[in-house]
């Protein structure tokens, strides 16, 4: 225990003490909430609604970006090579980044849950806001592995621009910016297969009880699993998950 | 009776290439405890290939390597080897006592990190974030963190490189220290050979993919070797030469007493001229005496 949240505090350090890293994580979601969604949010419905489009976006962006720049680097950074050395299951680096991505991403969405507040009639209270947490937490983890996935295949150079590239990309088409129903309408057909909807619905189903996840569940495990497999497969050939 | 004990580090028909180029094949070397070895050779002998299949960054295609028994790749060996890699580096914003702390809460058993920092110079630094030391610095930190974990086994990649002199010295010293206290194994790539003289207790040169082993008076006499070379348009055969070499009008002997040549050459009548007397270079006992 005390080795894994040695881990931790390391990696919240050395997150922390990036001011580009707090801005563009924490800070930058919670503007782009505040500049696009904000005068958008007429209604409690509405704003509690795209309070959760904006946390799914950023929580996203946190778990999908962490892993796949992290895992990208690590293959060539000296530092990585040298903790290989030590007696550190792998396992223990994944989970510790897990921790860390909560912790980060729950911080971006407080951000956005206090500017909602300020600015807009949300009816959203906290525990229901802790609720959604929750659900983006554990709705993240095929993110995660997508983006072990990601951080495997590409190298460091390339990895940041195809990461965020991918991050907006799903964003959008997954009606985490705009509603789906608003989107265009060849976009339309494509957004109920994305991870990114079924993300966004788990946050949307706290502002209307209309709202059913059972279907994302389904798909939310063959993304898991699919997901799951690709990082078996793709890892076993570099020895990783050995330990 | 007394059974000597098994060697801690086996290579057993080792077969090992990048692409075409053969390294290791069929080599088989087994290594003891308790000493502390310097690690020679030219650039691309294997020296670097050498360590990281002890510490399992590389497979060999056929036959294997053993630590205690195991493969080295084994985790419950993290705990047995400690290593300094050849490139180094830091998170730019943790800072160096953060370091140090951080790699001992993955040991259950640690060095002191106030005596390791006050051994490895890095008293005024350890409040200094890591993006801010020298590649000098850096490679302190990080045979301070190879030592943390007490570990039985210690690579070391070229752990002098960008030290200043009394820093090496230093370091040599602490090495032996630490490997003498512990009965510990202390393998030490170098591409100085002398500066380790007085600490090392066996030289592994690498050439060839064999392992050659050298004691440190066999290394000293090597570096006390000269190099003599001389224009003269006849050939001079001295049979107290280690190696004779002529281009031309252009000789080259390498002995061990170049005086006594020098006063054979004059007793002789031998005509010469161009006369150069120099200290052999290590490269040079490297790649063409040993």
């Amino acid at each position: 225990m005390t080795q894994l949240w040695s881990h931790i505090t390391h990696q919240l350090r050395i997150s922390f003490r990036d001011p580009a890293y707090v801005f563009t994580t924490l800070v930058l979601p919670a503007g782009l909430y505040w500049f696009f969604a904000v005068p958008e949010s007429n209604s409690p419905y509405i704003a509690t609604y795209l309070i959760g489009s904006f946390s799914a976006f950023s929580f996203f962006g946190v778990i999908f970006l962490q892993y796949s720049i992290n895992r990208s680097q690590e293959k060539t950074s000296p530092w990585a090579r040298y903790l290989s050395t030590l007696p550190i299951p792998y396992w223990m680096i994944i989970a510790s980044r897990l921790v860390t991505s909560v912790i980060l991403g729950s911080l971006a969405c407080l951000l956005i849950y206090g500017v909602g507040h300020s600015f807009t009639p949300t009816d959203l209270n906290f525990l229901v806001f802790l609720k959604m947490i929750s659900f983006l937490t554990l709705g993240g983890l095929p993110f995660l592995l997508m983006g072990l996935v990601v951080g495997e295949i590409f190298s460091p150079k390339a990895v940041v621009p195809v990461a965020n590239f991918f991050h907006l990309v799903l964003s959008f088409a997954g009606g985490l910016w705009k509603p789906p129903e608003i989107l265009p309408e060849a976009l339309q057909k494509i957004t109920p297969w994305l991870p990114t909807y079924h993300y966004g619905l788990l946050t949307w189903s706290l502002s209307s009880p209309e709202i059913q996840v059972k279907s994302s569940n389904i798909l939310y495990l063959i993304y898991f699993g699919c997901a799951m497999g690709l990082v078996l497969l793709i890892m076993k050939r570099t020895n990783v998950l050995k330990n | 009776m007394t059974l000597n004990p098994p060697p801690l580090i086996v290579f057993e028909k080792v077969t090992f290439c990048y692409k075409d180029q053969y390294i290791f094949r069929d080599f088989s070397f087994p290594i003891s405890t308790n000493q502390l070895i310097g690690l020679i050779g030219v650039n691309g002998s294997g020296k670097s290939t050498f360590l990281k299949l002890i510490l399992g960054h590389l497979y060999p295609q056929k036959g294997h390597v053993t630590i205690q028994g195991k493969k080295p790749d084994h985790f419950s060996l993290r705990r047995t080897i400690g290593a300094a890699l050849q490139e180094i580096d830091f998170p730019n914003n943790e800072k160096v006592f953060e370091i140090l702390k951080f790699v001992k809460s993955q040991f259950q058993v640690g060095e002191d990190l106030d005596g390791l920092i006050g051994d490895f110079f890095l008293e005024e630094f350890r409040n200094k974030s890591c993006g801010q030391l020298s590649g000098g610095m850096k490679r302190r930190l990080a045979l301070a963190c190879a030592l943390v974990g007490k570990p039985q086994v210690l690579l070391l990649d070229e752990p002098t490189t960008g030290l200043d002199l009394p820093s090496r010295l230093r370091l040599m010293e602490n090495l032996k220290k630490y490997q003498q206290k512990n009965k510990a194994l202390v393998i030490m790539i170098s591409h100085h050979p002398q500066e380790i003289l007085n600490e090392v207790d066996q030289f592994f040169h690498l050439k060839g993919g064999e392992i050659k082993t050298l004691t440190p008076q066999e290394m000293t006499n090597l570096t006390q070797l000269k190099k003599v070379s001389f224009h003269s348009s006849r050939p001079f055969p001295w049979p107290g030469a280690v190696k004779q070499q002529q281009e031309e009008d252009q000789h080259w002997v390498v002995c061990e007493d170049s005086d006594q040549l020098v006063r054979q050459m004059s007793q002789n009548d031998f005509a010469f001229k161009n006369l150069i007397i120099e200290n052999l270079g290590t490269h040079e006992i490297l790649q063409e005496i040993l």
